[in-house]
């Protein structure tokens, strides 16, 4: 893989995000009829499903650093190991 | 950026996976949620989303496995299930815990 595609590979496209997403709302909509069930209006329910999930949008910020310094991290030591073995040869 | 979350509330939601997971077998991120919920009495308060990215970064370690399937309504759920290399870094996590518990156990009583 050319180098500038590793570069740009660091940061996953937003839709690759698509998955997490259905996770989280699977999750919030799954809260929210449970709520229900126990007697708050719909309403209600998907607005303390939200309080109680948190930050839908810190969430997802904080899986895109994760891949990304795993990525970067990855790519700098490839970089490191691939000068090291032109030096040695 | 944001700041580096707490380690210790980090280890502890990872020992609390993956002990959940391994009793319960295959399970989806709400599920699990509540499991975790019950069985420590409520007494984590962490934001329910905030598994998530817990399950993310223990199934790119390789102590988890994923796989969507459909859930008991019949909705489709992304599934998590511990791998043995999750095995052992329960065991390896339950020893760390105990050696800190035995710790703060020893300065209180000789306080």
């Amino acid at each position: 893989m050319g180098l500038l595609s590793r570069i740009l590979g660091v940061f996953r496209a937003e839709d690759q995000y698509a998955e997490l997403d259905d996770e989280m709302r699977f999750h919030i909509e799954e809260r929210t009829e449970e709520l229900i069930a126990e007697g708050l209006s719909e309403s209600e329910a998907r607005k303390e499903a939200l309080r109680r999930f948190g930050h839908v949008s810190s969430m997802r910020e904080e899986v895109r650093d994760a891949d990304v310094s795993r990525n970067l991290e990855a790519l700098v030591y490839d970089l490191r190991y691939g000068a090291r073995q032109l030096r040695l040869n | 950026m944001k700041p580096k979350k707490n380690d210790v509330l980090q280890g502890t939601l990872t020992l609390l996976v993956l002990l959940t997971l391994e009793r319960l077998g295959r399970c989806h991120g709400y599920g699990l949620c509540g499991a975790i919920q019950s069985s420590s009495e409520n007494l984590l308060r962490v934001e329910e989303g905030s598994l998530y990215p817990a399950l993310h970064r223990l199934t790119q370690q390789g102590l988890l496995t994923s796989s969507w399937g459909l859930s008991e309504k019949g909705r489709r759920a992304k599934f998590y299930e511990i791998t043995d290399l999750g095995k052992r870094r329960l065991a390896e996590e339950k020893a760390s815990w105990e050696r800190l518990t035995r710790g703060v156990a020893l300065v209180l009583r000789t306080s």
